[in-house]
């Protein structure tokens, strides 16, 4: 019976053989496993093609365009159905789902279905290591995907620096990315961080057109952006210009930075003019068909473009030598520095703590000294704006008033007042007007606007090529004294050793000489009355509100005589003046005579022999005065005899502060003869009327 | 004699095979799309309702005999990327597959029970059999039996090719004398057992030729008696005898019918065959001719 059964069991094998050992090739004819075939249906043998099931679709899938008999998508659902393996959300994923149009990418060597259309089989192969070995690829790719490689097969162009967002940078521990998030090795970017291949969303956090959730989970810091005048959802919200993104439900973000193929560095949105450098990226909005022209770029202030920094300044990441640019000074993400200060509108206009700075130019002018510490000396002094009045009186005038903005605007020009004319005086009058602060310069001032020598080059405003005197020729706003102390004392009372003085005036009179060099030789004569406090120049000459307007000569107080020239001189040269040892007894030339100047007679300059009126001295026509025949900066007309021998000495007929000699006078045209013994004894009221 | 008896009962079923085809003729009654994403089963109930998972809306889809729709949302608990759901003694079961649950989900949304699976199971399907429950589990390629307190009786199986081994055991269906009727889908055959895993018979086998099976998905039994049995890949269905005689094919004009991606099957009394088209996320319902 048993041998019965064994027989059987062949006979009935043999029968059946056909129909198990149909067995399976590959299409290259090499015999398969069984398991192929799991998947590689049409590497069934022998399949009768009357009653085949196959789908009739001639080779499904294309390999660099040739056909290729492997499965297609319906193939991997069969599993992928939740029976086997679970990828039906996937498979229900608007991201890169069967059938995706991939015309627009660049493929390289992914096989592709026979419409030419992305399928599983594109990026995933089960012939590909097992995830859990050594070099498999999670989840069966083709290619790796911890370093993108998988991803840029096909977008290999947006990967290209600054035009897409960077790969493989470190993104910090502190992000607020979805713990799932996939991360490349060490925590790095990589194009599946915010790209989900599968998920529901194109870009994982990204609701609509709005990325704000995806950008500041790493970029927190920079939507400080939002609700600012550079948030232009907000800000911008119903406008537009001929430059600019269009703004319609979008994050802030995407007004300058696009994450894939920007058009310019930075993931730049727009164009822009490439002849503006890094400059560019502001001035394409703050132009006058931008966005921003409300804030149009106009830069004859601060100096930026071709201008390298001359040290390094940590604060604001600035290395010697890098080229100073708008976000220099700017960080257009933040409205205020320390985010104290909320927007209460868009369009707000900023102020010293605002505006996008980096730093505030605050009661320290944190922003201005991180470059300009030298000038930092004036925060201590009669100009600093933490002083009693100036902050009230700034606000009141509607005007910025940090430490340095007070003055300057960086974008109008170097000063704060340049509305025409000379700035320097302009803005220097805003406070020494007379009205607000005690030190005033309203009258008889050192001629302003008009044009000087310097032997030090000192500065002034420019007005059609030229150089003309201004504040800022003798002042430094900056440096109360530059020989002394930094004043701490409001309203401290200035003299030649400070005053803001751009060249210390004391001891020898320099800032004056600077200009004035040909009266330096009053120097060491008896008309050098410098003292510890005060200059050669000084006790006769006041630059500011001094008693006349010609040769700005300084108070005289009650002083005897008639003239403004008596009254200077008799100032020292009374009895109880300090040249009470030169008494002038004679004086006063009869003033009811017109004499003719020097120059209008045709003989030389009117400064050979000047004659004056009662408002200065005159070129033409005037009065007999002391300065007509005394140079009170010269002891002789003579250069050899210039300086006197000895202190009071004695003077003649060749010294004397005497201007010229007699027979250059004009005296000869009334006095004939008798000039020469007028001339001598002019002060000698008994002899001069001997002739 | 068992070593005898296994290949001289497949090589029988080779031999009752030809290439003699058997058509049964479909004609398609109507088509549901609901909105569905990828829906896997269905079941129905003796008013002729129709019940679809539709897991990834996280739902059940309603197909009344009267021909309206409605849905049923899990109240306080959800189920997410279930697989298989079956209609039992006036509940609704779900294998909430990814969570190693089942679930009674009751016609009002309230989940009545909640059944944690041990050994990491991850049922694909559940079906009545009696007072107790079957589960098929996709992680241990096993089958489990749960008594009438849904507590776990015994399972059998194992990842593997032979008999009482699995690749993947799907979709389920219980023939007469409680015979589990069981869809081993990378194995690609169909097979049914004793309740307890014992006795194998062939009903359908490997292949892509009508009377074989690729990927057998919805298993159901008509009033025939006729096991009817999805091919998720070619799309056929095709109709076998309890003893693993090939029956026929379902045609409509004269080919067969090639569904996208078909998985779970009911027939109902009315003779119609109603299949979920999962590729296509969609309902479809053929009329069988007699």
């Amino acid at each position: 019976m048993k041998i019965f059964f064994k027989l059987m069991s062949v006979l009935i094998f043999l029968i059946g053989l056909p129909s198990v050992m149909l067995g399976q090739h590959n299409p290259d004819g090499r015999k398969v496993s069984l398991e192929c075939v799991t998947c590689h249906v049409s590497w069934h043998d022998a399949v009768n093609s009357k009653v085949s099931l196959l789908p009739e679709v001639d080779a499904p899938i294309q390999l660099q365009g040739i056909p290729a008999r492997i499965p297609m998508a319906a193939m991997c659902f069969t599993c992928h159905d939740g029976t086997v393996k679970d990828s039906r959300q996937i498979f229900s994923s608007n991201n890169h789902k069967p059938g995706m149009q991939v015309q627009h990418a660049d493929l390289q060597g992914m096989p592709l279905d026979k419409n030419g259309n992305i399928y599983c089989g594109t990026c995933h192969t089960p012939h590909s290591l097992k995830p859990d070995r050594i070099g498999g690829l999670a989840p069966f790719l083709r290619k790796e995907k911890i370093n993108s490689a998988l991803c840029l097969s096909c977008h290999s162009t947006q990967s290209k620096d600054h035009l897409n967002h960077p790969l493989k940078v470190k993104v910090g521990a502190g992000n607020k990315m979805a713990k799932n998030t996939f991360w490349g090795k060490d925590g790095t970017i990589e194009c599946m961080t915010c790209h989900p291949i599968h998920g529901t969303q194109a870009v994982t956090g990204v609701q609509g057109n709005d990325r704000s959730e995806l950008c500041s989970s790493c970029h927190e810091a920079y939507f400080k952006i939002k609700l600012t005048d550079h948030d232009l959802t907000s800000s911008l919200k119903n406008k537009s210009g001929t430059i600019g993104p269009e703004l319609g439900g979008k994050d802030p973000c995407v007004a300058c930075h696009v994450s894939h193929g920007a058009k310019a560095k930075h993931m730049w949105a727009m164009e822009i003019d490439p002849k503006l450098g890094e400059n560019g990226y502001c001035i394409g909005c703050h132009s006058n068909d931008g966005l921003g022209r409300a804030k149009v770029y106009s830069h004859v202030g601060h100096p930026v473009s071709g201008n390298p920094a001359k040290q390094n300044v940590p604060a604001l990441g600035i290395k010697m030598g890098d080229e100073l640019l708008c976000k220099t000074c700017h960080d257009p993400h933040q409205w205020e520095f320390s985010q104290k200060h909320g927007l209460s509108t868009a369009n707000e206009e900023g102020t010293e703590y605002t505006s996008f700075l980096r730093l505030p130019d605050d009661a320290q002018g944190q922003l201005c000294v991180t470059c300009h510490q030298n000038q930092s000396t004036m925060f201590s002094s009669d100009h600093s704006v933490s002083r009693e009045g100036f902050q009230q009186f700034f606000r009141e005038s509607n005007t910025l008033h940090g430490q340095c903005t007070v003055c300057h605007d960086s974008h109008t020009d170097a000063l704060n007042s340049s509305t025409g004319g000379d700035p320097y005086a302009l803005l220097c009058l805003r406070c020494h007007d007379g009205e607000h602060f005690p030190t005033s310069v309203v009258h008889n001032n050192h001629p302003m606007g008009v044009p000087f020598k310097s032997t030090s080059k000192l500065g002034g405003y420019k007005k059609d090529g030229q150089t003309l005197l201004s504040c800022n020729t003798c002042h430094d706003p900056h440096k109360w004294g530059k020989t002394v102390e930094p004043s701490k004392t409001a309203d401290l009372k200035g003299d030649d050793r400070n005053s803001f003085l751009n060249i210390s005036n004391w001891p020898e009179p320099k800032l004056c000489l600077d200009c004035h060099s040909k009266k330096a030789t009053v120097l060491k004569t008896d008309h050098d009355l410098s003292d510890p406090s005060r200059s050669a120049c000084s006790l006769c000459h006041t630059p500011h509100n001094a008693e006349t307007q010609y040769g700005i000569l300084a108070r005289w107080g009650g002083s005897p005589g008639e003239s403004f020239n008596e009254k200077h001189c008799f100032s020292c040269h009374n009895k109880d003046g300090l040249a009470r040892k030169k008494l002038v007894e004679g004086y006063s030339h009869p003033r009811e005579f017109g004499i003719l100047s020097p120059a209008a007679r045709g003989q030389g300059s009117w400064l050979d022999f000047p004659i004056f009126t009662e408002g200065g001295p005159s070129q033409t026509v005037g009065h007999i005065d002391c300065f007509t025949c005394h140079d009170p900066h010269t002891w002789s007309y003579k250069p050899g005899l210039q300086k006197p021998g000895s202190a009071n000495e004695e003077g003649n007929d060749l010294s004397s502060f005497l201007r010229n000699p007699s027979q250059l006078t004009l005296c000869t045209d009334c006095h004939g003869e008798s000039t020469l013994w007028k001339y001598n004894y002019y002060h000698d009221p008994v002899k001069r009327k001997r002739y | 004699m068992n070593k005898y008896l296994i290949p001289l009962l497949i090589s029988g079923i080779s031999l009752g095979q030809g290439p003699i085809v058997l058509e049964i003729n479909f004609s398609l009654v109507q088509e549901y799309e609901a909105g569905f994403t990828f829906p896997t089963d269905l079941c129905g109930n003796e008013q002729g309702d129709v019940f679809v998972l539709d897991a990834m809306n996280d739902r059940v889809v309603v197909l009344k005999a009267n021909g309206g729709t409605s849905e049923i949302k899990p109240q306080r608990d959800s189920f997410y990327k279930a697989v298989g759901i079956a209609y039992i003694k006036g509940d609704l079961w779900i294998a909430d597959t990814p969570r190693s649950r089942l679930l009674k989900l009751q016609l009002d949304g309230r989940i009545s029970e909640v059944i944690k699976l041990d050994h990491g199971i991850e049922p694909v399907d559940v079906i009545a059999a009696g007072a107790y429950k079957v589960v098929s589990d996709r992680m241990n390629h096993s089958i489990t039996v749960l008594d009438e307190n849904a507590k776990e009786k015994y399972h059998w199986g194992s990842r593997g090719e032979g008999f009482g081994q699995f690749i993947n055991p799907g979709f389920m269906a219980m023939a007469p004398e409680n015979r589990l009727i069981i869809g081993d889908i990378l194995n690609r055959r169909v097979v049914s057992y004793s309740q307890s895993g014992r006795y194998p018979q062939v009903i359908a086998k490997p292949g892509v030729e009508r009377g074989q099976i690729f990927r057998p998905k919805g298993i159901d039994l008509d009033a025939q008696g006729r096991i009817w049995i999805a091919d998720g890949y070619t799309g056929a269905i095709q109709a076998f005898s309890v003893s693993g005689k090939f029956i026929g094919i379902a045609t409509t004009k004269g080919k067969s019918i090639a569904l996208k991606g078909p998985m779970g099957i009911w027939v109902d009394k009315q003779n119609r065959l109603w299949v979920v088209e999962a590729f296509a996320s969609k309902v479809s319902v053929w009329q069988i001719s007699k």
